[in-house]
């Protein structure tokens, strides 16, 4: 889970109910599975995935203090 | 419904103070979990810790309305607080990037107000680098974001200009001292210069910036991200 994550993703959908994150450790990066409602995945990854680089961009910034690595991944 | 905040701030008492404005309740309404204590640090406050907050407002007794007199202290400068579509889109965007940075954990003020259709929204602090990112990457995206916020809670059309530290301010100091470098290479060279890859906002500070300048034109050229202002020399007829 990240909070921040679960936030924007609940703002951006139709469905928030059916936002979960799924948050491992793999060494120095962290790795977020992102799942949303079937109907809401074009709403996370925007177009061209403009939306998704914005959301991956934002928590990179979270995690650069503690020299983490993020992947976002969206599941579907 | 259980809502709650992460708020970091120099002290303890400073970061519940934020995150119970942004909850709008008192400290009698919420639950109030310390999770960094934060020190003060040493010589020069070299490693100096940042406290950091859980609070949760305890179910029953949340106000049922979304902490409307937090908003009028939190954003605080606008006068005309009518309760229109455009202060609604105003008061999501504001919330939305209280909670990005908080998220992110950087704690500063926040200003915002509008002019017609935009939305200006700055953020002041020590610590904003994060939030700026690598050539403004991360304000860029946290920008993005806003928007798309900010026009999902209005009817019309606003713009939300976001700007983080004095960043964009400077920026465009910056970008204007390139564009009038360039001015002077195509003058002497007589031939275009093309200059480095920039967004489209600041791709469009260099065209207005340039606009008026007598013997260039300006346009851009390439492929996003690295799409260039290109100055011309005018010709002559």
């Amino acid at each position: 889970m990240d909070d921040l994550l679960v936030y924007i993703a609940r703002e951006l959908v139709s469905n928030p109910d059916e936002v979960n994150v799924k948050k491992t450790e793999r060494g120095n990066t962290v790795v977020f599975e992102l799942s949303v409602a079937p109907e809401d995945t074009g709403k996370i990854i925007g177009k061209n995935g403009k939306r998704a680089q914005a959301i991956r961009s934002i928590m990179k910034a979270k995690y650069l203090k503690e020299g983490k690595r993020v992947i976002v991944d969206i599941v579907g | 419904m259980e809502k709650s905040v992460v708020k970091t701030g120099a002290t303890v008492d400073e970061a519940i103070e934020a995150a119970l404005t942004e909850l709008g309740c008192t400290k009698e309404q919420a639950t109030i979990e310390v999770i960094e204590e934060g020190t003060e640090g040493g010589f020069l406050g070299l490693g100096r810790k940042d406290a950091q907050v859980k609070v949760t407002v305890n179910a029953e007794d949340a106000a049922p309305s979304e902490s409307t007199e937090a908003d009028d202290t939190y954003y605080g400068d606008d006068e005309n607080f009518e309760g229109d579509a455009v202060s609604e889109a105003e008061d999501a965007a504001a919330n939305f990037v209280a909670e990005v940075l908080s998220g992110i954990g950087i704690h500063g003020n926040m200003d915002s107000y509008r002019e017609d259709d935009t939305i200006f929204i700055s953020v002041t602090g020590s610590d904003c680098g994060a939030a700026i990112g690598r050539h403004g990457e991360t304000l860029e995206a946290i920008s993005y974001m806003t928007n798309l916020i900010a026009n999902k809670h209005s009817e019309q059309r606003v713009h939300v200009y976001l700007d983080v530290g004095g960043y964009r301010k400077h920026r465009e100091q910056v970008i204007k001292g390139l564009a009038d470098k360039a001015v002077s290479r195509v003058r002497r060279s007589g031939r275009k210069v093309t200059m480095e890859a920039m967004s489209p906002a600041e791709r469009r500070i260099v065209h207005s910036y340039l606009q008026d300048v007598n013997g260039v034109t300006t346009h851009s050229e390439g492929v996003e991200p690295n799409r260039c202002v290109v100055v011309t020399p005018e010709e002559k007829k």
